[in-house]
């Protein structure tokens, strides 16, 4: 047994070091190096890729549309998904609506991008940073669903029934009594939504038309070699800011209990 | 009388919950989705030239033409290679993380291998071209230690480029749904298996395998339906592997039939929808639920 154990334990660290965390140090590592290419030896510190990235308006502009974005997504899929989680688990007959939400979270998304593209060009709405919130709010409105819904399972119903036998009504109910339990699966589905629409490229390649995200500006920049040290710093940033918000959502979510990690 | 009432009430209530999501699902999802199933029956040439006739010469173009057809199966065969692979990777981690680990040390392992994996989806990507790529890393590691003269170039514009980096993407969603079916394994189980005089192996095959399909059927899903829409990975490490996703996005964005992408579109929809419920349906993904 402690053969394998020690293998498994191996084989882990292994997996995790070199394949998650290798690429991703590596690029915040060549971001410094005075280089065009990833390869060693270094060739000296520099920071001269960042200073050259804040030259860069079209960076500047596309990491303040991305947030303009998630924002948005996060703020209509919460009013839209949270109301529905509550019919997600009140609903006895519920089947129909199950499948009727989810379905746009278990197709591909390249489905979603071009049903979106085809639809707004047919009835004539011009394509732009609110055409890529209103195609990201669809797959953001079942994953909401998904974290809150779990959340209000498990909740004893007889705290909601207690409120308005003391004459609270829905609202007030709501307001002292379910929201304060549900919260944390509020904040983290909140920021599952904001990352998420940050991230996405499949969709937003189909709606933004010409303008311009983080991730379109990566897509854009990628045809010219010479822009490889400039994304490296671009995505040294993004990866730190990124990765530190990640893990206080996470370690808030285990503290919380909101069971694993992600959308199960 | 009075208790009908009030059920009712609070039925239709929960009704009108579900009315702002009902309604603009269908408003930019069930419409737009209609839309190209109209599309799709309606005669297209390239550059966006559109006869509004109903035809179905756009699915028989689509199951028949040698093109799509070697796209389809070639696209079905990576998902599916893809799988595996990540599968062989995922399954000792999550069986070490479920059973060898104590508390919640599991949970926070599977934390570390997502932080970095729940952003930088395109970054990712742009890191393994810089590391895979004729100019890269690994190339370059080589040739310093001279194993090889020459740069290498399977690994770059390949189809083992798209998987290492799905396997890199997609890790994290094979372990978790792995990690929570085998941690939900009683203990019970292995000792009775054990009492009855089998050994690691058979308990393993004849145990824990089994009753870890539903996880195993999760993470197919998981893995297998984005692979079908997938074009960025394959666009920007691929090199000559044609995957559906850009197959779709050709027709849409360069060649411009509407009506033959979005028949493409709706097959690989079906396609996706019938291997979810075949899945659903056999593997006993419901079991997990209960």
């Amino acid at each position: 047994m402690s053969f394998i154990k020690v293998f498994l334990k191996v084989f882990t660290s292994i997996t995790i070091l070199l394949l998650i965390y290798f690429p991703i140090a590596l690029v915040i590592l060549f971001s410094l190096n005075d280089s065009i290419y990833f390869i060693f030896p270094f060739r000296g510190f520099t920071v001269k890729w960042y200073l050259k990235l804040l030259e860069d308006p079209s960076f500047l502009k596309s990491i303040f549309n991305s947030v303009v974005i998630a924002l948005a997504v996060s703020a209509g899929s919460l009013s839209i998904g949270i109301p529905a989680s509550f019919a997600f688990v009140r609903l006895r007959r519920n089947t129909l609506f199950i499948g009727f939400i989810m379905i746009p979270f278990i197709i591909p998304w390249l489905v979603i991008g071009v049903a979106s593209l085809v639809f707004f060009y047919t009835i004539g709405i011009p394509l732009s940073i609110l055409t890529v919130i209103l195609s990201h709010i669809v797959y953001s409105i079942p994953l909401v669903v998904l974290i809150i819904a779990a959340r209000l399972i498990s909740l004893n119903p007889n705290y909601e029934k207690a409120s308005m036998d003391l004459g609270a009504n829905q609202i007030q109910t709501f307001i002292n009594i379910t929201f304060p339990l549900i919260y944390p699966s509020i904040a983290v589905s909140a920021l599952i939504t904001f990352l998420w629409s940050f991230d996405n490229f499949i969709i937003t390649f189909f709606t933004i038309g010409s303008d311009i995200t983080f991730p379109i500006w990566v897509w854009g920049s990628l045809r010219h070699p010479t822009n490889v040290p400039v994304i490296t710093a671009a995505s040294s940033i993004v990866i730190v800011v990124g990765s530190l918000i990640v893990y206080l959502m996470e370690t808030y979510r285990i503290r919380r209990g909101l069971g694993v990690p992600l959308i199960i | 009388m009075n208790l009908k009432k009030i059920v009712g009430r609070k039925l239709s209530i929960t009704l009108l919950y579900s009315l702002p999501a009902v309604a603009y699902l269908i408003l930019f999802f069930y419409i737009p989705l209609i839309t190209i199933i109209i599309y799709s029956f309606w005669h297209g040439e390239p550059l966006y030239r559109i006869t509004r006739i109903f035809t179905l010469e756009n699915y028989v173009r689509f199951f028949t033409e040698k093109l799509s057809q070697n796209v389809f199966i070639l696209t079905n065969l990576i998902s599916i290679a893809t799988f595996l692979v990540i599968l062989i990777v995922a399954y000792p981690i999550a069986y070490f993380l479920a059973r060898m680990t104590y508390g919640d040390v599991g949970l926070k392992i599977i934390l570390l291998i997502l932080i970095p994996l729940e952003m930088n989806y395109l970054i990712r990507i742009f890191a393994w071209r810089n590391i895979l790529g004729e100019n890269g890393l690994l190339n370059n590691l080589l040739m310093t230690f001279g194993l090889v003269e020459q740069p290498i170039t399977i690994f770059f514009h390949s189809l083992y480029a798209i998987i290492i980096v799905v396997l890199h993407n997609a890790l994290p969603y094979a372990i978790i749904p792995l990690y929570i079916t085998i941690r939900s394994i009683p203990e019970s189980l292995y000792q009775a298996a054990m009492d009855l005089g089998s050994n690691k192996l058979s308990v393993f095959f004849r145990v824990t395998l089994p009753l870890s399909m539903p996880g195993i059927a999760i993470s197919f899903l998981f893995i297998y339906v984005p692979m079908m829409g997938e074009f960025a990975i394959p666009a920007l490490v691929g090199g000559k592997t044609y995957m559906l996703g850009n197959f779709i996005v050709r027709q849409y964005l360069t060649i411009g039939n509407w009506p033959y992408a979005s028949a493409s579109t709706m097959s690989l929809v079906l396609v996706t929808l019938i291997v979810m419920f075949i899945v659903f349906k056999f593997l006993g993904v419901r079991r997990l639920y209960e």
